[in-house]
């Protein structure tokens, strides 16, 4: 019986390598045949890279790369720099669809944040926020001016500027990615104490760089630009998008929760509505949506009894949701970039890593947390994705002269912490035992179920 | 209006699809066709209240596009069946041939008139322009529409040969014309092509990519198949098969009503796939109604009381012909008698919809042409053909409920 069934998805795998083929024919066939401008482009890299990631993550999952991995490198594979099947227009046309993913993974990391979990698992939490933030912000800003012979875009600033920049380099490198982390989960279906901790940090993290973010920029200020004092107004910025967020946030949880408990049907169609009407609304307002979106998740979850069924009907869209997300990351990211850079970039990659492990085994001796969380901890919190490079992007819009490096080195080794963070947490779940089964994660094939529109 | 607020009332007009949809199986309130949206989307459009220009129209291509082509693939899907029974390959040939001769009658009365009012000079049978704009009239006018069928069917809780007649008729008969619509867009040399391709070519590679796209799907739906994958699959896939429809200015309808057919054909998951597919529909057809509404401009129109005259005349006179070659070859659809004539009249989404994609691949007068025709039909079916229908049915002694105003029964539960 093992043997035939290994045959089986033997033969599956050949199948579904064939089909994978059959799908690059026929965009190398359309991309020779058709125009390349005055045409969008979008609507078929759409379907492309969704199908494209979901049969690389089938094909590569016997290895253990995790699903989000083979979306990303099913993206890398077919973007502009290496197939060229999805081109830079249809990468930046498909940008609104990305908003609606984001704001559904905000949506649903809020609501996966329960209360009575975040209690638990408080002490471990309220160390681990201390530790990670504090020793990776000085760690990696300490890196940053080791490697400064590396990194061209510091050649000829003076000290002070490089230590103004060295800190918000570390910014960027406490930094991490809910979409990861829940995709991941998504997943494997992982249910623990590593689960529970990883999710409630990076959720939560999002809000404290929010907030570091603000404090290192008014700190920052008078060394990158000399002669400029103090200035609080990164704090009444804050103030403004944080709390404005805030209560945004929670006023939009209890009319979710309204809606799920009066109205309950199409949720899908509200939740375009919010990812790709409230979130240009929102960008108008300078509100951060992503904050909005994962206080009004926890509202639904903590304050309604429409937790469970927000989160199912979220969970129904999660496999296309995170296909889309990032497979056109990966057809988004600079590789001829990453190629110039890798060097300083894999440094620092490194670097974070060993601060995020070192900050980690403080953090859980302090918090004397279960073994599985002491050994796997820091395994979750090394991806990073669309946060880093928003603060990379705000440092380059304002101060163009290196801020253009500054991004173009954030991006390097965020594309190397966005491929290597997801197998790390993989392997960290499936090394704790936290993993679902396969059988558990699979859900059942429906029954043909009765015409429902006659 | 803002292209913010115009996709606000998108999403609301597909939440009150999806609603109405989810009435089907009982009453649905609202005209027989199903096509209110096109009224509004009319009152907002260029010619009444202009609150819809076509700047922000062009904002919206590509979601009409998905719109169209999710419609063509459901009706491709939903071929040949009528709920769980499957349509007989008599009566679907009948309901195709019904559904070519009306096209054929309505094409060859518009092109007649437009080579009069709009001489070009050319040997009629190489004035493609000509033949491009009667030909999208005799599409987009050729359909029976099965919403209307069962919109009267249900209200008079009729049951018999007549009705399910009517209802196989009404559902083959969407073949030729979505088909036909390929090879139409052929006719004029494709922008999006870099390649110069015999047009009989170009239409069998319309179909032939739909068909493959839809078998690719059953594969894929064949291997991995949860209710997660499966609406990641097709999804997939129908972005793909209408992307590429898109980029080289082919039919979407065709490309995506073929590649219903293909996975309708093989899956062995076809029933599963429908039920989560079929619910779609009402959500997907009130946008694209609307934009189809709001995308007609009778001031591009020219001669337009000749060109509707003729269309409207043309569109009756074949019905007339399709309903006595019917009566000829099925006696049970004589006792329905004269009122059959009008009852077929009724059209609506998927001649809204072939309306809609020439006016997308045609802009200007071609593309109105079609689109007002369409709308013409949709308006002059609501006015004829539920009275028409029920008539039919009554005589034919298949109407078991006197009035239509109280809810009936599930027509496939």
């Amino acid at each position: 019986v093992s043997s035939t069934g290994e045959h089986r998805r033997s033969a599956n795998r050949g199948v579904e390598l064939l089909l994978l083929l059959v799908l690059v024919g026929l965009m190398l066939l359309a991309s020779h045949a058709t125009q390349e401008s005055g045409r969008s482009h979008a609507l078929a890299a759409l379907g492309f890279l969704l199908l494209a990631g979901t049969v690389v993550a089938t094909l590569l999952e016997p290895i253990g790369i995790p699903h989000l991995t083979a979306y990303l490198l099913a993206g890398m594979a077919s973007g502009p720099y290496v197939l060229h099947l999805v081109d830079h227009q249809a990468v930046e046309e498909l940008s609104p669809i990305n908003a609606l993913a984001l704001s559904l993974i905000s949506l649903a990391g809020g609501a996966e944040l329960r209360v009575s979990k975040l209690i638990s698992a408080a002490r471990s939490l309220l160390w681990a926020t201390l530790i990670q933030n504090v020793v990776v912000l000085i760690f990696m800003a300490g890196a940053f001016l080791l490697l400064r012979p590396f990194l061209p875009f510091t050649a000829g600033l003076p000290l002070t500027v490089v230590l103004g920049i060295a800190l918000l380099w570390g910014v960027v490198g406490i930094t991490r990615s809910p979409s990861a982390t829940l995709g991941v989960l998504s997943q494997t279906g992982a249910k623990g104490p590593l689960a529970t901790f990883t999710l409630a940090f990076v959720m939560t993290s999002d809000v404290v760089v929010v907030v570091v973010l603000a404090v290192v920029f008014t700190v920052t200020r008078p060394l990158l630009e000399p002669g400029s004092g103090f200035s609080f107004r990164a704090f009444q910025e804050l103030g403004h998008e944080v709390l404005g967020s805030v209560a945004l946030g929670s006023t939009l949880g209890l009319l979710l929760a309204a809606y799920l408990r009066f109205v309950g049907r199409q949720l899908v169609l509200v939740f375009v509505a919010l990812g790709l009407v409230m979130t240009q609304v929102l960008d108008y307002l300078r509100f951060d949506w992503l904050l909005i979106f994962i206080t009004a998740g926890f509202v639904v979850q903590n304050l309604s009894k429409q937790g469970d069924k927000f989160l199912e009907e979220i969970d129904r869209l999660g496999e296309i949701v995170y296909v889309i997300f990032f497979a056109t990351a990966g057809a988004h990211l600079d590789l001829p970039l990453l190629a110039l850079l890798w060097p300083a970039a894999l440094a620092l990659t490194l670097s974070r890593a060993g601060c995020t492990w070192v900050a980690a085994r403080l953090s859980s001796r302090l918090a004397e947390d279960p073994p599985a969380l002491r050994r796997w901890a820091w395994a979750g919190l090394v991806s990073q994705a669309g946060l880093a490079l928003g603060i990379a992007g705000k440092i380059q819009k304002e101060h163009p002269g290196y801020g253009a490096g500054f991004a173009a080195m954030a991006v390097a080794t965020v594309a190397m912490n966005e491929l290597v963070g997801p197998i790390l947490f993989k392997t960290a779940l499936d090394r704790s035992g936290e993993t679902a089964s396969h059988d558990e994660a699979e859900e059942p094939t429906p029954s043909p179920a009765p015409d429902p529109a006659r | 209006m803002n292209a913010l607020w115009a996709l606000m009332g998108l999403i609301a007009a597909a939440f009150v699809g999806s609603v109405l949809m989810g009435r089907r199986s009982q009453t649905r309130p609202g005209l027989a066709s199903g096509s209110e949206p096109v009224l509004a989307g009319f009152l907002v459009g260029p010619t009444v209240l202009g609150l819809v220009n076509p700047e922000l129209l062009e904002v919206f291509t590509p979601l009409a596009q998905v719109g169209l082509g999710w419609i063509a693939l459901i009706v491709g899907l939903d071929y040949g069946w009528e709920g769980r029974r499957h349509i007989s390959l008599l009566r679907r040939v009948g309901g195709t041939l019904a559904g070519l001769l009306t096209m054929a009658v309505v094409t060859a009365a518009v092109f007649a008139l437009l080579r009069r009012l709009q001489p070009t000079g050319d040997p009629w049978l190489q004035d493609t322009e000509t033949w491009v704009e009667a030909a999208g009239v005799g599409a987009a006018c050729a359909e029976t529409t099965r919403h209307a069928v069962r919109w009267v069917a249900d209200r008079l809780k009729a049951s018999g040969t007549v009705t399910e007649l009517l209802l196989d008729i009404s559902d083959a008969d969407d073949l030729g014309p979505l088909l036909l619509c390929g090879g139409i867009f052929t006719l004029q040399p494709a922008a999006g092509l870099r390649w110069n391709t015999h047009p009989a070519i170009l239409w069998g590679g319309q179909i032939g990519l739909g068909v493959a796209i839809g078998l690719l799907t059953a594969l894929l739906v064949s291997k991995r198949f949860r209710s997660r994958s499966l609406w990641g699959v097709l999804f997939g896939t129908s972005m793909l098969a209408i992307g590429l429809a898109v980029r080289a200015d082919l039919a979407v309808l065709t490309v995506a009503f073929c590649m219903g057919l293909g996975l309708s054909a093989v899956s062995e998951h076809r029933q599963a796939i429908r039920a989560v597919v079929l619910p779609v529909e009402g959500p997907l057809r009130l946008p694209a109604l609307l934009l189809a509404g709001a995308a007609i401009d009778v001031r591009q129109v020219p001669f337009l009381p000749s060109v509707l005259a003729t269309v409207l005349g043309a569109r009756l006179v074949a019905k007339a012909l399709v309903a006595g070659c019917a009566a000829l070859v099925c006696p049970p659809l004589r006792r329905a008698g004269a009122p059959l004539v009008p009852g077929l009249m009724a059209c609506g989404p998927n001649s809204m919809s072939i309306g809609l994609a020439f006016a997308l691949r045609f802009p200007g007068r071609i593309g109105e042409t079609v689109l007002v025709s369409a709308a013409a039909c949709t308006l002059l079916g609501e006015l004829l053909a539920p009275a028409g229908l029920r008539a039919a049915l009554r005589r034919a002694g298949e109407a078991t409920a006197d009035s239509g105003s109280h809810p009936v029964v599930e027509v496939a539960a």
